[in-house]
């Protein structure tokens, strides 16, 4: 009886721990955590900031183009701005802000290594992920943990007050950075939306 | 003794098992917060493709690329370079360097950024596909799906992969051909154009009879037999600057598969082609079903649209005032073309949609729109008139563009309105875009039969092309030959307006650019190049022959030390 009591006992204690270190509970508690300490990390990069208004956006955007900064970026839908020694390689990472009641509250980055070509693994989006994400601790600091993304595989999420901050692979070519102020956009649901196109939306797009 | 022996054991047992547990559980612990990086190329049992619906599902994945087509990389390069199109400089704003007038001028160089990202779009779909490929062709060889049902997926896929490589054997020539997934060279070396086109051709001839011939809803969007047959002619129409060799039977025969079958025709509507809601329009053989929300990356409004065409169309953004067509080509309609469209007037909007939006503007609450920033040359002020129609400057109707940089007016050009602009729509447009429309099939076989015959009065070409101008509202034509949009003051050209037509009719289609090598025009460049004016412009548009190729972008050579750059480069 007291062996069957012990047995039960082990059984509820590995569930708690197992489910406690869960990469969704540790996300969820480190969500919560943050959010609730109301510290605000609003800055991005480049000058950008959650909360910018869409006016600033632009005029900042075009200060930055003037001075040689940025330029017209990938098929024309995103600002890009060509990185010179942060990753191993060269690359280029684009951006265009996601707007809510006219401010920034979501900056999807996409990076893509500038030599990349099929065959050359050296260049693919596997180890492009792992660059940009030890250059981003450089820069936010250290504390990503990975977790199995609704849509893109695994990411790399870091959250710090209100600012996450999720690392993804879309494709053989693209790796993305998608910053999401929190207290804006709540809830594990609520995934980093990207300007591009997913798998699961082609799909749909197909069957229509 | 032996009881507390036996006591001792059993405690000793229970903390080995509480150890052995909680070690476990450690490590459970651990592995949850530090999972693997794999590969999702791979394929392993928990993503095999097993039924029908995930078949489907993992070619959506191939198909993605398309987003970037209808406004993105691949019109640069296909359309900003030719007539129809161009990004003049206004006032300094992203002018980046020069790089979108180098497209007009044909001076770009090879680290230019429009020569990479076509690379890139191109390679990533092959790519894609390939990938796909490998895995379905592992689990159809290990038995682990039906080989039949694979095999339709595997051509369709092939049939995908070979658009890519006609993208790029068309603008880079010799490039690597190499799908060989799991066991790739990391530094491939080029194959000459004329072979990739080859190999390009074989797949196709060898899967497209492997696709469904059913034209519904589950084949919308996607590689069906069709579509196939028209990849086929589109590549032998080009066959003779690809690889050096006519096949114009073959046009004319895939052509014809097409005509016969009756599965397609011409909307007796032009603009049915380009409405919001233009899915399943009879005429799209091959179409990218874009949608605002689902599936995004058209966004030809923002990209062409002045800033107050805001308050025109209600939209939720501010256009960028980029893309507008030239005036020659413009005025290559007849004032009576369906296709045009009319301007608007200081009296009121154009009350005809066509393919240019043109004139003055109105604003959707009423009154005419104004654009508070207007150039102080610009000859009405800031009256909003797109291209200035109507005005005059000293006696002489003014210049639509007066200048392709630095300073063109902000209203210079009269703007792409071929696909409808949604009222209250955003940057994302719900249009769908045709890649391969029946019309096209119509002027293909008829240019075909043009070549063949040397004839300008071939009456069974003409009688293909008049389909197209009766639906526009024209007379017949009555010969092929004539002067070129784009040097009306010039000579009569042999073909010339079959070439004319093909542009009035395939307006920012992706087509202007081999129609234009294809004719042997594309040096010609200077007939329609506008005035410029920046110092680090080239005085003349180049004119070199090597130019109807583009350069091995710098990038890829600087990452492959077995990539050749193109001749003249």
């Amino acid at each position: 009886m007291k062996t069957r009591t012990n047995w039960l006992l082990m059984i509820l204690i590995s569930g708690l721990i197992i489910s406690g270190c869960s990469p969704r509970a540790k996300y969820e508690r480190r969500l919560k955590h943050e959010l609730a300490s109301g510290v605000r990390y609003d800055s991005l990069f480049l000058g950008l900031y959650f909360g910018m208004p869409e006016k600033d956006f632009y005029v900042h955007c075009w200060n930055l183009n003037h001075k040689g900064l940025l330029k017209q970026g990938e098929s024309n839908r995103t600002a890009e701005y060509q990185l010179k020694d942060e990753l191993k390689h060269p690359a280029v990472m684009d951006f265009y802000p996601k707007f809510n009641q006219g401010k920034i509250s979501e900056m999807p980055v996409s990076f893509k290594y500038k030599g990349w070509t099929p065959w050359n693994k050296t260049l693919s989006s596997d180890n492009l992920q792992i660059e940009v994400q030890k250059w981003y601790e450089k820069i936010y600091g250290e504390g990503f943990i990975k977790v199995k993304h609704p849509l893109h595989g695994i990411a790399s999420v870091k959250i710090n007050g209100n600012r996450r901050i999720t690392i993804f692979k879309q494709d053989d070519l693209h790796v993305w950075a998608v910053f999401t102020d929190m207290s804006v956009k709540k809830g594990w649901n609520d995934s980093p939306s990207l300007p591009e196109n997913n798998q699961n939306d082609t799909t749909k797009s197909i069957k229509k | 003794m032996k009881s507390k022996e036996r006591i001792k054991m059993k405690k000793t047992r229970y903390l080995i098992r509480i150890g052995m547990f909680l070690f476990g559980a450690a490590v459970i612990s651990q592995s949850c917060t530090k999972l693997d990086e794999k590969l999702y190329s791979e394929v392993t049992p928990s993503n095999f493709f097993k039924t029908d619906a995930e078949f489907v599902s993992a070619l959506g994945s191939a198909y993605t690329q398309l987003g970037g087509y209808a406004t993105g990389d691949i019109n640069e390069v296909q359309e900003m370079t030719t007539d129809e199109v161009v990004v003049p400089t206004r006032g300094s704003d992203w002018d980046d360097g020069g790089t979108q007038r180098r497209l007009h001028l044909h001076s770009w160089g090879y680290d230019d950024g429009f020569m990479n990202n076509p690379w890139d779009f191109c390679y990533s779909g092959v790519s894609t596909a390939n990938r796909l490929i490998y895995q379905f062709q592992t689990l159809s060889d290990g038995g682990q799906v039906d080989a039949t049902v694979a095999a339709a997926y595997l051509a369709e896929l092939t049939t995908l992969r070979s658009f890519f490589y006609w993208q790029l054997v068309d603008m880079y020539g010799n490039v690597p051909y190499d799908n060989d997934f799991a066991n790739a060279n990391p530094a491939p070396s080029q194959t000459p154009r004329a072979t990739v086109f080859a190999n390009v051709v074989s797949d196709l001839e060898t899967n497209v009879p492997l696709l469904t011939k059913n034209v519904d809803g589950t084949t919308y969007g996607r590689m069906n037999y069709w579509a196939g047959k028209f990849l086929l002619a589109k590549l032998y129409l080009n066959s003779k600057i690809y690889s050096g060799t006519e096949q114009l039977d073959k046009v004319i025969a895939a052509c014809d598969e097409i005509i016969n079958s009756g599965k397609y025709n011409l909307e007796s509507n032009y603009f049915a082609n380009f409405n919001v809601n233009n899915s399943g329009s009879k005429e799209f053989i091959f179409a990218i079903p874009y949608d605002k929300i689902f599936f995004t990356g058209f966004e030809l409004g923002a990209a062409s649209l002045h800033y107050t065409s805001q308050f025109t169309y209600n939209l939720t953004f501010q256009p960028w005032n980029g893309y507008c067509s030239l005036e020659k080509f413009y005025n290559s309609y007849d004032a009576t073309d369906l296709r045009r469209g009319d301007a608007g007037t200081l009296t009121g909007p154009a009350t005809k949609r066509g393919n240019f939006i043109a004139g003055y503007q109105y604003l959707a609450s009423g009154g005419i729109a104004t654009d508070d920033g207007a150039d102080g040359t610009d000859p009405d002020g800031k009256k909003l008139n797109l291209g200035n129609i109507g005005d005059i400057i000293n006696g002489q109707p003014a210049p639509q563009i007066n200048e392709l940089g630095p300073q063109a007016w902000r209203q210079s050009g009269v703007r792409i309105g071929k696909w409808e602009f949604e009222m209250g729509g955003t940057t994302e447009m719900s249009n769908d875009y045709s890649v391969f429309r029946y019309a096209d099939v119509l002027l293909m076989k008829a240019e075909a039969l043009w070549r063949k015959s040397q004839s300008a009065t071939d009456a069974n070409a003409l009688a293909l092309v008049n389909q197209i101008r009766t639906r526009a509202g024209l007379n017949d034509m009555t010969s092929l030959d004539g002067k070129l949009s784009f040097d009306l003051t010039g000579p009569v050209v042999a073909g010339g307006e079959l070439f004319n037509e093909r542009g009035r009719e395939m307006f920012a289609e992706h087509s202007r650019r081999q129609d234009l090598i294809r004719f042997g025009l594309w040096a010609q460049v200077n007939k329609w190049v506008l005035p410029h004016h920046n110092t680090t412009d080239v005085v003349n548009a180049k004119t070199d022959a090597y130019l109807t190729l583009y350069p091995i972008p710098k990038p890829k050579l600087a990452a492959n030390p077995n990539l050749v750059q193109n001749p003249g480069y």
